[in-house]
């Protein structure tokens, strides 16, 4: 049983996000980088449906930077096996569907592989497209959005739980299929330090953009980073909280009284049309 | 100390400040009301490999090095009571260390994998109650009958006392010679249950609430010899010895208590609105704020280069009484300081500062003395 799961990282929940000078990105300097949450019930999943098994192996498979080792390292330290890292700074840039066809190569390029999990989508830009859409390339059966994951005994099919409006939804499909995974699905544990310890030793694949057959792919080299994304952020703004007060006043004390407030009634429901545009 | 962290370290610091948050600091007013941290709190930590960092993993310990020794203490430090990491600090590099350095293959096989699954707890005895810093002066005698050692006298202050399964306990064989005092002195590993060992009672305090603190009375208490850690007579100078890892983890846990509890302060000055303005924009306490962030800074720095100067083999008594002495009366400083901040609801229980304030008081007094520190500085000055 060959597990592979995609991993990404994203800035930590906590980190204070600022939108860098040119607008259309984030000031990633002094960033907290963890792994995406999603993608961690993916790895837990994974290893524990190994752990259930007996057997198998837990692949992790990330495109992005160098600093995406550390996700990787935390996986492995978690209890994966191995890991692949799709290695090039542009890649922070590259969009959901470049990212979805080069992962699925890799993928494919493991030769077997019985079950592919990630996250149901990344907590940054929020496009859940890249799990699907690796499903997609690879011609495989795909769940998303999964609360419970069963595999049958024989090992060809698997039953997936979903969470939809007023109940559950239960999928089966066989195998291989991907799955992605929601909130709830399992409690992800703490890479323990004799994990950790033995992370350092476990092989990470390194795979540069020059071992990719963009061609095959029908990809460039300029569609893997920012320029050649198919879609592009124009702006990002960081929503503005801004308190106003107004208080309307009576001419000679601050209680509006007596004939004022008719008047007053009117201001006040002209601010609230025209200025507060609420009514 | 930070330019050696790596990727690995990120996820260790990482996954203990995750644990802290989740598994720790929700459970801390249960602790300290209490008087102690439960069982499975230390067999948790044992699972995650916190007891035994830097022990090899032939004994089950994580063969790490001392800079996760130093990340976990600060993580643990940020849970909002300081008794909780001078608990599991007391097992972990105060206290085992002994089994580990001085062990015969033996007593490492009989009592290290215990110790680092947290299934038996570690204390240290070495004070009594006519004094602690004074090492050389204890009088808890050790008489030889054959193969067993009887043990008399008493301990004092023992943090994890109450609870702990091994206590590791300093005794002198022979009479005190005026001259040569610290001659005889030996260290002998007694376990819970030994007869003539006694618990006394659980020592009321001021701070550090949630970590047990025990007297212990030997009357008679026999030890067989194999329990005897090291050689003979020669414990003086192992104590000495084990007190600079001691006394660095004291200062690595009031550094980072002291940073928790300044950012806490920070949060709460730009909160706090008064005269129509907050807090945080009042000269007074801008520059009080910005003070106590330098002294942090400072404490923390010289906290690091001496962890480095220890990871090396190189800290002299001179490098770990200066950090001693000066992270813990940081520690002091910024516990005055920043419950000014808060005004009356400092002094109010619900706010972690009043804790804080309780707790840092002894760190200036446990594991040496400020005026130990000074002692031991001046001395090397060779004044």
């Amino acid at each position: 049983m060959r597990i592979v799961v995609i991993v990404r990282q994203t800035p930590d929940t906590e980190a204070k996000i600022k939108v860098a000078p040119s607008g259309d990105t984030i000031d990633t300097e002094g960033i907290k980088w963890i792994v995406n949450p999603y993608d961690e019930f993916a790895i837990e999943e994974a290893i524990r449906i190994k752990e259930k098994l007996g057997k198998g192996e837990v692949v992790l498979i990330t495109m992005g930077p160098a600093r995406c080792i550390e996700a990787l390292r935390t996986g492995l330290a978690m209890g994966a096996d191995n890991a692949i890292h799709i290695k090039d700074e542009s890649f922070a840039f590259t969009d959901p569907y470049a990212l979805a066809k080069v992962i699925a190569q890799e993928i494919k390029n493991l030769g077997e592989f019985n079950l592919v999990l990630t996250g149901k989508k990344m907590i940054d830009e929020e496009t859940g497209q890249v799990g699907i859409h690796v499903a997609e390339e690879l011609g495989i059966p795909h769940v998303a959005i999964v609360t419970k994951v069963e595999l049958s005994s024989d090992l060809t099919k698997v039953t997936c739980q979903k969470e939809i409006e007023g109940g559950q939804m239960v999928v089966e499909v066989p195998l291989p299929a991907l799955i992605t995974c929601e909130r709830g699905l399992n409690e992800p544990r703490y890479a323990s330090l004799p994990g950790i310890m033995k992370a350092k030793k476990k092989p990470v694949k390194e795979v540069t953009i020059d071992n990719i057959n963009l061609e095959a792919l029908g990809l460039t080299k300029e569609a893997l980073g920012p320029a050649g994304a198919r879609f592009r952020v124009t702006k990002l703004e960081v929503p503005q909280i801004q308190r106003r007060l107004k208080i309307l006043k009576g001419k000679q004390q601050d209680m509006v009284k007596g004939e004022e407030v008719a008047e007053a009634v009117r201001e006040l429901v002209r601010l609230l049309r025209e200025e507060a545009k609420v009514i | 100390m930070d330019w050696v962290f790596k990727e690995e370290h990120e996820i260790f610091r990482n996954q203990v400040r995750q644990f802290v948050e989740k598994e720790v600091t929700p459970y801390i007013e249960e602790w300290e009301t209490q008087g102690e941290i439960p069982k499975e709190v230390w067999k948790r930590m044992g699972e995650l490999g916190f007891l035994g960092v830097e022990y090899p993993e032939e004994y089950g310990g994580s063969g790490a090095d001392f800079t996760y020794t130093l990340i976990l203490m600060e993580e643990l430090a940020r849970c909002g009571a300081m008794g909780f990491p001078i608990s599991v600090s007391v097992h972990t590099d105060m206290a085992s260390p002994y089994i580990f350095s001085l062990g015969t293959e033996e007593q490492k096989r009989k009592y290290l994998p215990q110790i680092i699954k947290g299934e038996k707890i570690c204390a240290i005895a070495i004070t009594e109650p006519t004094g602690g810093s004074d090492v050389a002066g204890i009088r808890t005698q050790a008489k030889q009958y054959g193969n067993c050692y009887a043990l008399h006298g008493s301990k004092v202050f023992i943090t994890n006392g109450v609870k702990a399964d091994i206590y590791i306990v300093a005794a002198r064989v022979g009479e005190p010679e005026d001259q040569l005092r610290h001659r005889g002195i030996s260290i002998f590993i007694v376990e819970r249950g030994t007869p003539g060992l006694r618990i006394g009672r659980k020592l009321q305090k001021m701070g550090w609430l949630c970590s047990d603190t025990a007297e212990l009375f030997f009357d008679e208490c026999i030890v067989p010899k194999e329990n005897l850690l090291g050689e003979e007579g020669k414990g003086f100078r192992e104590i000495m010895r084990h007190f600079q890892r001691e006394r660095l983890v004291i200062s690595i846990i009031s550094v980072s208590a002291s940073q928790k509890v300044i950012e806490d302060a920070i949060t709460y000055a730009r909160e706090r609105v008064v005269f129509n303005r907050q807090l945080s924009k009042f000269q007074v306490i801008r520059h009080k704020i910005a003070d106590m962030v330098t002294y942090i800074e400072a404490a923390k720095r010289l906290t690091y280069h001496v962890a480095w100067l220890f990871y090396k083999g190189k800290a002299t008594d001179k490098d770990v009484s200066t950090v001693k002495l000066f992270t813990t009366e940081v520690a002091n400083r910024i516990a005055y300081d920043s419950l000014q901040i808060y005004g009356g609801y400092g002094y109010m229980r619900e706010f972690p500062v009043e804790r804080f304030y309780r707790d840092a008081r002894v760190l200036t007094i446990g594991a040496g003395t400020s005026e130990i520190m000074k002692e031991i500085i001046a001395k090397r000055l060779e004044l």
